[in-house]
């Protein structure tokens, strides 16, 4: 009875210590899907506890890099989502600035680091127009670094795509130069497998930007048939779902 | 069974409050053990309370977007740990100009402080600090150049420093309006900062206004940038050697006239003005908590201008050099305490000649030595404390002819032969500290004490301000203080000056309020300046300190960004009257401008392109006509409206070009800056009318 009682013991004390023993990998996965759920959700609240945990993990002296970038990408989520509340917006933006920052001086070779920076560069100069020129040149050396370190990583193609859909043809950009891009990045996830700890977000939403791309064509079919293939691929896309929504309303509006 | 783990695992909790500098409850940090998850965020009173397992030592961090990381060391052994935090705000160094709402509180934070980037996208301030700061409130256009005149001061009495280091010669071209350029180009500095009045005790031996640059940082990647312009050509890199050492280095050189030459310019120009630069800073972070600084600078400047006076002709050769040799060391002793000290060493050295024929009317060389060691203790707790002191030599040396009636360079007036070197020491040291109260309220109060073995005159300067930040948007301020500065050694020469002379003195009074809103703010500044023991002129002892003044006068600043414009107006009016120098009485000086106005639009219509408009205007100077009363009339008024435009392009990878363009005076106007002997049928016009410019960067 007494052997027993200490298997049960021993076997308690495992399972509840189980927590502690995750290693920053193990937290890295459970982080990583949790922070996409949020993200479909458009959760600011769950996205902020992803950043408290990510702050904690931080401070584990493993992968530091890793986590700062999932920190940028959870604060560049955030903004996202808050873009509309301008101050706050920018709060989190900066922040995502000093984690990827971050990221990129602990491994310089991370090839989705520098493709975040330039997201988030862009970003600011959406807020701050007059950051343009210094911004410009920063996002477009970000993006070609990325571009030289993984020529396969669709997100690099992705946020390329999206720098060139508001940038007129005139100064290097385009809406057919950006669908190109998103159609390369669309092929590319194709071929991208599940990547473990690593980042492989962005298979739905190259869809999206693929519609939000021919909605200022003025192809609105095009363009809805791009946000359906987003569920397609994510049933659970938020942003898909959110488009599609507005797109239902506004036609019995019109007749 | 069950009861087993509750009681195997010991628990400590873990509970408290978290609060920022004063005493405000602060939600949403989030507090945790180092190298675990255990933790939890504050509740919108601040509180927090959280169960580990963990025993031992370990390290709580409260992290916070916007504050300082707050680090404790706790012992965890099952009994209850209370933490009471206070987190420390971080000050945010945005990439926008920024006019700090603390204004007047503490150095570093008030005032205006300008990135290189903005100096170089002012448009018509041709990528020159002092003439980008001249944009702002408070400075007075008297000249067509880079002097900083600020709020009814006269242009020496502004004082400049770079890391610290006193810098005695911060024009280049110089004259007796300061200069045409300043000495230190945008591209070697990290950042600006300004303050046109009310600065702290940690500035002294300064009447008006402090210009303090900082210069760049450790490098963290290789960029070379080759710049190509009409007037100029530029090669300058930053270098990352390893983690912790990195060298930032730069050459200029700017020849005019191809840009005189391209604008058919008509110019009295017998040498045109050349200048080159040449600047090496090395960097280094030697432990975690220091880094120290080693820079090297030199530049050297010549012109030769024909002069044209109605009743002889002559020509002027002038011809400058500076060195500055600064060792900064910036040292974090503790979480809030730091050390900052530098030794410096600056040589300057000017040659100038005025000939008529092959006569020489002036021929005088003059030389500047400053050698400087200066140290700031800072302790940032409940309280913010400053402690400094310095000590400087200064030796100058002047050997020449000069024409023994002053003013007069007519050739019939004999000359004097000079040879005098003097020597002097200012030693200063402060203390300022600054304390937070209830309803946003904060205290400044420093003491300055100085001590020149020329003038063997000590002063005190106590320096008060007060600032109330009456809602998140609005602040209002208070600042008054005493300011000295000495004279120049020679002043003092028992022969040519007077060893009596006492420093200069000015009070200072001034209100403020400031909204600001995002990037959005509106501040009003009004002023008085009580100015006692400036120089008078007088026949029997050269100089008496008997001369006075004083200047009034309010400033206002808006700056709005709209989505694709940025914009700023500033205006500033001004009435300022001296007796000084060779003053008949009360009178208004030269830089007695009343209305100052400086409106700025920048247009950013895609992320490659920006486009600049400027237009400034201001009241015509004072002047004395010919045959009437003493400085009863101004000059036309003084206006121009500049454009700049700028393109980005990247021609291949890590490339990124900048082709840039300007037009200087659009308009063409032909602005007068003064007449011969007050007569107005022969005005001295402006050196330049319409103005292109273009060139280009390449950055690799």
């Amino acid at each position: 009875m007494k052997k027993a009682l200490l298997v049960m013991f021993v076997f308690i004390v495992l399972v509840l210590k189980a927590d502690d023993k995750q290693t920053v990998d193990e937290h890295l996965l459970t982080i990583k899907s949790a922070q996409q759920e949020a993200v479909d959700e458009g959760d600011v609240e769950k996205l902020k506890e992803i950043s408290s945990k990510l702050e904690r993990l931080s401070t584990f002296g493993d992968k530091e890099w890793l986590v700062n970038y999932y920190l940028a990408l959870n604060y560049y989520r955030i903004s996202s989502i808050l873009y509309d509340n301008k101050e706050e917006s920018e709060k989190y933006l900066e922040s995502a600035k000093e984690a990827v920052q971050k990221s990129i001086k602990g491994k310089d070779d991370f090839t989705d680091s520098h493709a975040l920076f330039c997201s988030i560069l862009g970003m600011e100069i959406s807020f701050k127009p007059q950051l343009g020129m210094v911004n410009g040149m920063q996002s477009g050396r970000e993006i070609e670094k990325a571009k030289k370190l993984d020529p396969e990583n669709p997100r690099v193609y992705m946020i390329d795509g999206t720098g060139k859909l508001y940038t007129p043809a005139m100064f290097g950009g385009g809406i057919d130069k950006a669908i190109g891009l998103f159609e390369k990045a669309a092929e590319l996830f194709m071929q991208e497998k599940d990547r473990g700890i690593y980042p492989d977000w962005g298979r739905d939403e190259v869809y999206v930007w693929l519609g939000n791309a021919y909605k200022e064509k003025k192809e609105d079919s095009t363009a809805t048939e791009f946000y359906k293939k987003a569920l397609e691929v994510n049933p659970d896309c938020g942003w898909a779902k959110e488009i599609l929504k507005e797109i239902d309303q506004a036609v019995p509006s019109d007749q | 069974m069950f009861f087993f783990p509750l009681i195997l695992f010991p628990k400590t909790v873990i509970e408290g409050r978290v609060a920022g500098d004063r005493g405000e409850a602060l939600g949403g940090a989030n507090v945790f053990l180092e190298g675990t998850l255990d933790g939890s965020s504050t509740d919108e009173k601040g509180k927090f309370e959280f169960t580990t397992e963990e025993t031992g030592k370990f390290n709580l961090l409260i992290r916070m977007m916007g504050y300082q990381q707050f680090r404790q060391e706790v012992f965890l052994e099952e009994k209850p740990i209370r933490i009471e935090a206070n987190l420390k705000e971080e000050i945010i160094k945005g990439e926008g100009v920024t006019v700090r709402a603390s204004s007047f509180t503490t150095g570093e934070e008030s005032g205006v402080t300008l990135t290189p980037l903005e100096v170089v996208t002012t448009p018509g301030a041709a990528a020159d600090v002092c003439w980008a700061i001249k944009s702002f409130p408070g400075v007075q256009q008297v000249e067509e150049g880079a002097g900083l005149f600020v709020r009814g001061g006269e242009v020496t009495e502004t004082k400049f420093l770079l890391d610290g280091a006193n810098v005695y010669h911060p024009y280049r071209y110089e004259s007796p309006t300061g200069g045409f350029f300043g000495t230190f180009s945008p591209f070697l500095l990290k950042g600006t900062y300004f303050s046109s009045g009310g600065f702290g005790a940690e500035y002294g031996n300064a009447l008006s206004g402090v210009l303090s640059m900082e210069s760049r940082d450790l490098p963290l990647e290789r960029v070379i940038v080759l710049g190509m312009g009409l007037a100029n050509f530029s090669l300058g890199g930053e270098i990352p050697l390893n983690d912790n050492l990195g060298i930032n280095f730069s050459g200029n050189q700017s020849n005019t006239k191809p840009l005189f030459d391209f604008n058919n310019v008509e110019d009295d120009f017998t040498e045109y003005p050349f200048s080159y630069d040449i600047n090496l800073n090395l960097a280094w972070r030697y432990s975690k908590e220091g880094r120290a600084k080693l820079f090297f600078f030199r530049e050297k400047d010549n012109v030769g201008v024909s002069l044209q006076d109605p009743t002889w002709g002559g020509n002027y050769y002038g011809t400058e050099n500076s060195n500055l040799y600064n060792l900064l060391i910036d040292h974090a002793l503790s979480e809030n305490s730091f050390l900052k000290c530098n030794i410096s060493r600056t040589h300057f050295g000017k040659e100038t000649e005025i000939t008529s024929g092959d006569e020489y009317i002036l021929d005088l060389n003059e030389k500047d030595q400053i050698s400087q060691a200066k140290f700031i203790l800072e302790k940032k707790t409940f309280m913010f404390l400053k402690f400094g002191g310095s000590l400087e030599q200064r030796k100058s040396y002047f050997e020449g002819f000069v024409p023994s009636e002053e003013d007069s360079l007519d050739p019939m007036v004999p000359s004097n032969y000079y040879d005098r070197e003097y020597k002097s020491y200012i030693s200063s040291i402060f203390m300022e500290e600054t304390s937070f109260f209830p309803y946003n309220l904060s205290l400044t109060s420093g003491i300055r004490f100085n001590c020149d073995s020329k003038s063997a005159k000590n002063v005190f300067d106590p320096r008060f301000s007060l600032s109330w930040k009456t809602t998140d948007e609005f602040a209002l301020s208070f600042a008054t203080g005493i300011f000295h500065q000495f004279y120049e050694p020679w002043r003092y020469d028992p022969n040519y000056g007077n060893p009596d002379l006492e420093p200069m003195e000015a009070k200072h009074y001034i209100v403020s309020g400031t909204w600001e809103n995002g990037g959005d703010m509106i501040r009003v500044e009004g002023y008085y300046k009580d100015y006692e023991k400036l120089i008078k002129e007088d026949d029997s002892l050269n100089f008496l300190s008997s001369g006075f003044g004083y200047a009034r006068g309010v400033d206002f600043f808006i700056k709005k960004n709209f989505e694709k414009i940025e914009g700023r107006v500033a205006y500033s009016y001004l009435i300022s009257q001296r007796d000084w120098q060779d003053y008949p009485g009360l009178f208004p000086p030269d830089f007695d401008i009343t209305h100052n106005l400086s409106a700025i639009l920048n247009f950013t219509p895609v992320t490659f392109f920006q486009l600049g408009v400027k237009y400034m205007y201001a009241t015509g100077k004072p002047f004395t006509p010919k045959d009437e009363d003493f400085r009863s009339e101004r000059l036309p008024s003084y206006w121009t409206l500049d454009l700049s435009a700028s393109y980005l392009h990247s021609f291949f990878d890590s490339n990124l070009t900048v082709f840039y363009f300007s037009v200087n005076n659009v308009t063409n106007r032909n602005n007068i800056l003064g007449y011969h002997n007050g007569d107005e049928n022969e005005p001295v016009e402006s050196s330049y009318g319409r103005l292109y410019y273009f060139g280009v960067s390449f950055q690799m």
